[in-house]
């Protein structure tokens, strides 16, 4: 079960508490009587998940400030290839600065700041010699609003490629590559010339996504991509989200503990820890482990306390 | 000018949460008439202004004004050199002060780091610019002039650095509030696809920007337009007898030939004046109706 | 600290590195990016321009007016109550044209500060947003309305018809009245636009606030929104004063050239501005006295706007602050 022989994500904790299957027999019966979370039709949160998935990204003890603000402390995980991670907890529990460190959008905010290391393949991606742009070439993004540019659905699409110099054989195959992707192309095709800003706010975000693919990142982050949507939009966004596994690793945030069950191969939950002293909130990771396992049986009390609704 | 409108929801929810009754009042008609007053002056000014200088030059408003050249003689006079030579002199005062001070502007709200003190003294540097006398700008000027060595004060290109670096800080003000309002999340998706934070700005935030500096720009030129006081110190009032034709090209403008239509004893020469006021006013009118159509048509696109 | 509890992992399914990376996902710099940087050098030169203009200001009126202070000592310049520079038997008092310099203002600012304040309340507290979108753009049109325009309209206009024909005041064809009234209005945009921005930031919950003690519009506009506006409203008028001082094209017009010391603003008075406009048309010989006394009093009208806007800048960042 446990895979501690792996040296690349050490646990932080070697005063290691239960053993996992401990914690699990403890708290079997209670999970399964008291958790109100359905994690229902499950195509993904059953699917078979090797104990040791290839890890396109890994967060080894990371600390992210704001200032002298410490934002999130000691996070070590680590993102499986081809697969889906839900990041969720409560309001300021980190969630959101780690996702937006793992593409270094977080160097756009004056004083924000990352200690240790964050690693893409193998690589440190904020090591002197990485190009952040690079980086975000690789790893794009998904936001909370959906945010076309105010550009024709086509330009929106294209301009990606266009300013990271992609050679494209025909950008217009290439468009329509994007958007059947992202299961909007049928919906758009006739009006590819026509401003983004005419779409649903559900098409937007599709769009969003088809920008993004567009540039063939190797990872998608997904920053509470449904919170502006309404149910019938979230459904497609998250069969589509899906759809794209096979094809890219997706890291999501939300706020919407049955989007992860439904969706997220494994899950971890941050909270947000105060410090007594100085009173300032500070994101930590309390557990990861499939998504399964977190909705039907954490290890964490305070996993626990959160998916039943006791707590946040 | 600021552009600033709040929402009009929460307007007329104020007008609806106050009782009526109270606010019938003598003293609160007396004061909502004294508010009326107040933006009547104004008004009436304005209309009185515009109705005089018409009533002096409309029967002067003719083809002679742009064809002639000015002389001692109202009847034969006409402002042919001045109007040409605004052309020439606000035509290079925008090519000088439109890159400056988008790039300027580009820099202090896309790159610059705000906690640094050079760029904050930088900024208030530009906001006190933007408030000092236009004359002083006339005496730098000069001062331009002489440090490369150009001995005659009346060129075009001399009078298009007292107005372009007039209207930089207007530009760079108005170029700065268009930046600022275009959403940043539009920047952040730019960036997320990597593409460099200078490909996001002349690609995304700048093409967003495009109206709201359009407005301040065509505002800022506007006042190019009608400025005199600088040039007097550049020997703008001579009296021309030729075309202006290139930048070293001596020149005088519109609002100085009014001036000095003005300065003449004759009743003749002042509606000369008030005709070529009629002009200026027109030219004025319209690029702020642009202006303000370009503002009006952008507003709230996000 | 104690109280952030460390992650307990235990049993945590943890992904495995991969062998290798495949290809294509370097990250290394590909390349310097020089031509990013040359642009935005050229970005950041261009800001740096500014403090050359500034300096560049400084130098052009500090060379000539040094020259000029060399041979008239400072204090005889600031507190002489005679200014003839261009007579045979020369005397630089610069107290004349700084009287009329402040009547023109103070006038100014009489019709300035009361009619551009009612404007901004009607703008702020009272008007529609229908009526504001129709108010405000002619507003600014007669901030667009050339200076020597304006001039000329209190040359031909107010000075004859208004204070002479209906007021009866026998003013000469050039007053001080008559350029510092027009000048009033000129301004009106200026405070009217800076307050009313004021006046709108002060958040609706103190309004409300207000109407729900039973106040009228009246009471909430006097009593609560323009005292919290204060610094904004202060720094629109120190504005106006900075452009009343500065105005040179309507007082060249309608104030007059002869500078002596103002008693009543129906007498004609050369302001700074007005002296510099009117010097500047003569044909006194770069580097003479007669020509250098234009930068000397170029410095004084630089030195004394710019404590103006400086004021009036440090009122708008406090009132910013405030909301």
């Amino acid at each position: 079960m446990s895979t501690h022989d792996d040296t690349q994500v050490p646990t932080r904790n070697p005063a290691t508490p239960p053993t996992a299957a401990q914690t699990q027999e403890a708290t079997m019966a209670q999970a399964t009587t008291s958790n109100p979370i359905s994690t229902r039709p499950a195509q993904s949160a059953h699917r078979d998940l090797s104990d040791t998935p290839a890890s396109v990204l890994e967060c080894e003890d990371v600390d992210v400030y704001y200032g002298q603000f410490r934002a999130v402390r000691e996070v070590s995980l680590a993102f499986g290839h081809n697969e889906i991670t839900a990041l969720i907890g409560p309001s300021g529990c980190g969630k959101s600065t780690i996702l937006r460190s793992l593409n270094r959008m977080n160097d756009l905010v004056e004083g924000a700041r990352v200690k240790g290391s964050i690693r893409y393949w193998g690589q440190d991606m904020y090591a002197d010699a990485v190009d952040p742009i690079e980086v975000r070439r690789r790893i794009g993004m998904v936001f909370q609003k959906p945010n076309p540019f105010p550009k024709s659905i086509y330009d929106n699409i294209a301009y990606g490629p266009r300013v990271t110099g992609m050679k494209v054989a025909s950008m217009d195959d290439h468009v329509e590559q994007a958007l059947t992707r992202a299961a909007l192309w049928d919906e758009v095709k006739d009006k590819l010339k026509q401003s983004a800003y005419g779409l649903s706010g559900g098409q937007q975000q599709r769009l969003c996504i088809a920008r993004t693919i567009a540039v063939e990142p190797d990872v998608i982050l997904m920053d509470e991509p449904c919170s502006a949507l309404d149910p019938i939009a979230t459904a497609r966004i998250e069969s589509l989200m899906v759809d794209l596994r096979d094809l890219y690793t997706i890291v999501i945030v939300t706020h919407n503990m049955q989007q992860a069950a439904r969706v997220a191969d494994r899950t971890a939950f941050f909270t947000a820890g105060v410090d007594e002293e100085t009173g300032d909130r500070t994101g930590v990771l309390v557990e990861f482990d499939r998504t399964s396992k977190i909705f039907e049986n954490p290890a964490d009390q305070r996993t626990e306390d959160y998916i039943t609704g006791r707590f946040g | 000018m600021s552009l600033h409108t709040p929402a009009t929801a929460t307007r007329t929810a104020r007008l609806g949460a106050t009782g009526r009754s109270k606010e019938r009042t003598p003293g609160s008609v007396i004061f909502l008439g004294l508010l009326w007053v107040s933006l009547l002056v104004a008004f009436v000014t304005l209309v009185v202004l515009i109705i005089t200088t018409v009533a002096e030059g409309w029967d002067r408003l003719d083809g002679r004004l742009f064809t002639e050249f000015p002389s001692s003689r109202p009847a034969e006079a006409g402002a042919r050199p001045a109007v040409l030579g605004s052309l020439w002199v606000v035509g290079a005062t925008a090519v000088l002060a439109i890159p400056l001070g988008v790039a300027t502007a580009v820099h202090l709200e896309e790159f610059a780091d705000r906690r640094n003190w050079f760029n904050r003294f930088i900024e208030l540097n530009i906001q006190n610019l933007s408030a000092i006398p236009s004359i002083i700008y006339g005496m730098l000027a000069l001062g331009v002039l002489a440090l490369f060595g150009v001995g005659n004060k009346n060129i075009v290109i001399g009078a298009a650095v007292a107005l372009g670096l007039l209207i930089l800080p207007v530009i760079i003000i108005s170029t700065r509030e268009a930046l600022r309002a275009v959403p940043s999340e539009l920047r952040q998706a730019s960036l997320a696809l990597g593409s460099s934070e200078l490909q996001t700005t002349w690609r995304i935030t700048l093409p967003a920007a495009v109206p709201g500096i359009a407005t301040g720009t065509i505002l800022a030129l506007s006042r190019a337009v009608g400025e005199a006081a600088p040039l007097l110190l550049l020997g703008g009032l001579v009296f021309i007898s030729f075309d202006p034709n290139g930048l070293l090209s001596g020149f005088t403008t519109m609002p100085i030939q009014i001036f000095s239509w003005t300065n003449a004893p004759q009743p003749a020469f002042h509606e000369l004046a008030a005709a070529a006021s009629i002009l200026l006013i027109a030219i004025l009118i319209g690029m702020n109706a642009i202006a303000i159509v370009i503002r009006n048509s952008h507003q709230k696109r996000w | 600290m104690s109280a952030i509890q460390s992650p307990s992992q235990a049993g945590v399914v943890t992904p495995g590195r991969p062998a290798a990376a495949p290809p294509g996902t370097e990250i290394a710099r590909s390349s310097s990016r020089y031509g990013d940087r040359i642009v935005r050098l050229l970005l950041r030169a261009a800001a740096w321009l500014s403090i050359v203009i500034t300096v560049g200001i400084v130098v052009s009126l500090l060379v000539p007016a040094v020259a000029f202070f060399r041979e008239v000592p400072v204090l005889d310049f600031l507190t002489g109550t005679r200014w003839a520079p261009q007579f045979a038997e020369a005397s630089f008092g610069v107290l004349p044209l700084v009287t009329a310099t402040a009547w023109t203002t103070l006038i100014a600012l009489a019709v300035a500060v009361p009619f551009g304040l009612g404007a901004a309340i009607f703008l702020a507290e009272y008007a529609h947003a229908r009526t504001r979108r129709i108010l405000k753009p002619v507003l600014e049109l007669l901030a667009g309305i050339p200076t020597v325009v304006f001039g000329f309209f209190a040359l031909s206009f107010v000075a004859p018809v208004v204070l002479n024909g209906w007021l009866d005041l026998g003013v000469g064809t050039f007053s001080i009245l008559a350029a510092g009234l027009v000048m009033g209005v000129m301004i009106i945009p200026t405070v009217a636009s800076l307050s009313e921005d004021a006046m709108s930031a002060v958040p609706q919950a103190l309004r409300q606030g207000s109407a729900a003690l039973g106040a009228n519009r009246m009471q909430t506009s006097l009593r609560v929104v323009f005292p919290a506006a204060i610094s904004g409203i202060v720094a629109a008028i120190v504005l106006g004063i900075s452009r009343a001082i500065g105005e040179t094209m309507i007082v060249a017009i309608a104030a007059g050239a002869r500078a002596q010391i103002v008693s009543d603003p129906t007498m004609e008075g050369a302001t700074m501005t007005g002296f510099i406009a009117r010097m500047a048309l003569g044909d006194s010989r770069v580097g003479s006295l007669q020509y250098d006394t234009l930068f000397a009093v170029g410095l004084l009208l630089f030195v004394l706007t710019m404590i103006v806007n400086l004021i009036s800048i440090q009122l708008v960042r406090r009132f910013r602050q405030e909301y």
